[in-house]
């Protein structure tokens, strides 16, 4: 069940590394764990100081050197501590997020498990090619890295990442709304990401694809070690990455030579954001509006992926027109009234870059997916009806051949 | 900045304050007023690590910035001429980390009670007011603020939980202010603001040269 992982703290694989090589001490690959095991515990033998080669001696005394204040309670800036106030909580849930992704733990509601490329992880030298081999599959097994693969897929080798946007698609829909007080108002939903949430996705995906030898940082003082992790783990590892030009290495110019398997997507319930916690401008009328729509644009977005991923996996090409034509049929489950279907899902098909399933537009208009994806993670937590509904969709597409 | 400030501490047993300080942490703002006991941690006060401490005297490292945050949290300072300590790099450290803000003004005001990202109660979750300074009755809240577009928006915010509380301690006085970076001083907002830089708010709240 991965997500759009739009925060700093899972950054740094290897600070996931060193946390998850605690967690394994503790729970081995048969344990369940919590988010709260996770948190560093100073009580707790195995907590991931013990691990962690990147603490710094700060005037004789150990501390992450990641944290504002190395001294406060907070102990690790990735997982902050069981002392931590709750507003750090996000951290965590970052860190396990990010382990998800990489398919190095799984996912039971709220209980994890490491998996057995976690364990392989864990148990490969931090030196080694293996460890930058098994992190390498594990950051192309989650789709939102290849849907930035594919953004800089159309640029020259030597590239600028400035201006990429690669988070929720904006639709600019408005819906009529009734406010408390009983007045009605027109509102622009909000369906896309805000800026700085973009930022932070870049700057995540960047670190990593650096770490496993994806891209490289141009004009970076580098040592000459053949692995990725090695050569660039001061540039990787700092507080923040400040370099915006990067060179593809081959592993990414050739990615798309074949159809790769993309398994972990974002599935249903992440295909939009928290809407209930929505803060942007506008407020609670905005909040509120969104909310209303919040299961249409689920719908529209999981179909759309869930079509696309079905007509890949039979090596057919998808037929926009007739895909929104049959979701017409059904207009109340996916659009708001006086939108133009067409426009909205035009706006919507970039949702398959960060569902880990882009697609080329052949000479015909048709849409050529250019991986498949783990159909399972991406139905995980989709409501039954709509799953039906998406079946029914390529039905009726199916029909109309 | 002189780096050879330090005259020793032989005193000390274990770190001296202008290396490491204990400061409020999770603070409420009912606790600063009513003087009831706070939560600290401690908190290095270089944002380099450019410190060592050897018989007794603090070693400043080549990776200093000369942001002069040991020099004004030094026990053992000469209050004269103070404001000559208040640069660049000082003003940019205070923006990145609101901690050193506590430590700054908990240096120049010693009697008052400062306290960063301090909880208050907000509309529909806790908010944080960035540095409170309470002094003689008086609770001074400042926001940080670099883009100073934004501060509409925090005067809103900051007024929102003035008066609340207001309300309840009707005998405190509750002053709201945005600290900015000198460099912003002569930008003219289209609104009415109360802005000051490290030097205005250290007269503001009672200092002197």
């Amino acid at each position: 069940m991965a997500l759009l992982l739009n925060r700093k703290y899972g950054s740094r694989l290897e600070c996931l590394y060193y946390i998850l090589t605690s967690c394994y001490k503790k729970y081995g690959v048969t344990k369940e764990f919590n988010l709260k095991d996770l948190k560093f515990d100073p009580n707790d033998a195995y907590n991931v100081h013990n691990y962690c080669n990147l603490l710094k001696n700060i005037v004789g005394r150990k501390c992450c050197p990641y944290l504002v204040n190395p001294l406060n309670l907070s102990k690790c800036y990735a997982t902050q501590s069981v002392d931590s106030d709750s507003t750090k909580s996000k951290a965590v849930s970052d860190i396990a997020g990010s382990l998800e992704a990489l398919g190095f733990v799984s996912r039971n509601k709220r209980k994890f498990k490491i998996s057995s490329e976690g364990e392989k992880w864990v148990n490969s030298d931090f030196y080694s090619s293996e460890w930058e081999a098994i992190a390498r599959k594990g950051v192309l097994s989650y789709g939102v890295t290849i849907g930035f693969l594919n953004k800089i897929a159309k640029l020259p080798t030597n590239f600028s990442y400035s201006g990429i946007y690669l988070s929720y698609p904006h639709t600019t829909e408005i819906v009529k709304y009734t406010d408390s007080s009983g007045n009605t108002v027109y509102i622009d939903i909000s369906t896309d990401s805000q800026r700085d949430s973009n930022t932070r996705t870049m700057s995540r995906l960047i670190g990593w694809c650096v770490t496993v030898g994806l891209i490289e940082p141009l004009d970076f003082p580098a040592n000459d070690s053949p692995l990725a992790h090695i050569k660039y783990r001061e540039f990787v590892n700092s507080e923040t990455l400040t370099v915006r030009n990067y060179k593809k290495t081959d592993h990414c110019i050739n990615l798309f030579n074949s159809k790769p398997y993309v398994s972990n997507p974002l599935s249903y319930s992440r295909l939009h954001k928290n809407v209930a916690s929505l803060r942007e401008n506008g407020g609670e009328d905005l909040r509120n509006a969104t909310l209303e729509y919040n299961n249409n644009i689920l719908n529209r977005r999981f179909v759309f992926v869930y079509a696309l991923n079905y007509y890949s996996k039979l090596n057919k090409s998808l037929d926009f027109e007739k895909l929104v034509a049959a979701m017409s049929e059904y207009s109340d489950e996916f659009f708001s009234e006086n939108n133009d279907p067409t426009t909205i899902m035009e706006s919507e098909s970039d949702i398959a870059d960060i569902a880990g399933i882009p697609f080329d537009i052949d000479d015909y208009g048709m849409l050529v997916p250019k991986t498949t994806i783990n159909n399972d993670v991406l139905i995980e937590d989709a409501p039954k009806e709509s799953i039906e509904l998406a079946k029914k969709i390529i039905e009726e597409m199916e029909v109309n051949q | 900045m002189d780096k050879n400030f330090c005259i020793g501490c032989p005193e000390v047993k274990d770190m001296p304050k202008c290396i490491i300080q204990n400061i409020p942490s999770n603070s409420y703002i009912e606790d600063i007023i009513e003087n009831s006991e706070l939560k600290y941690s401690e908190y290095f006060i270089c944002h380099k690590f450019a410190q060592g401490f050897e018989n007794n005297k603090l070693v400043i490292t080549p990776a200093c910035d000369d942001c002069g945050l040991c020099q004004i949290a030094c026990c053992k300072k000469t209050p004269a001429a103070i404001t000559s300590l208040f640069n660049r790099k000082l003003e940019s450290v205070l923006f990145r980390d609101l901690g050193k803000a506590s430590i700054l003004f908990q240096s120049l005001f010693p009697s008052a009670i400062v306290a960063s990202e301090v909880q208050v109660k907000g509309n529909f979750r806790t908010k944080r007011i960035d540095l409170v300074i309470f002094l003689n009755k008086t609770a001074y809240l400042i926001k940080l603020i670099k883009n100073l577009e934004k501060i509409p928006f925090y005067s809103r915010s900051y007024g929102e939980v003035i008066d609340t509380y207001n309300k309840l301690y009707p005998n405190i006085n509750f002053t709201y202010g945005n600290l900015i970076p000198t460099s912003k001083l002569n930008v003219k907002l289209p609104f009415d603001a109360q802005t000051y830089d490290l030097e205005q708010l250290f007269i503001k709240v009672g200092g002197n040269y």
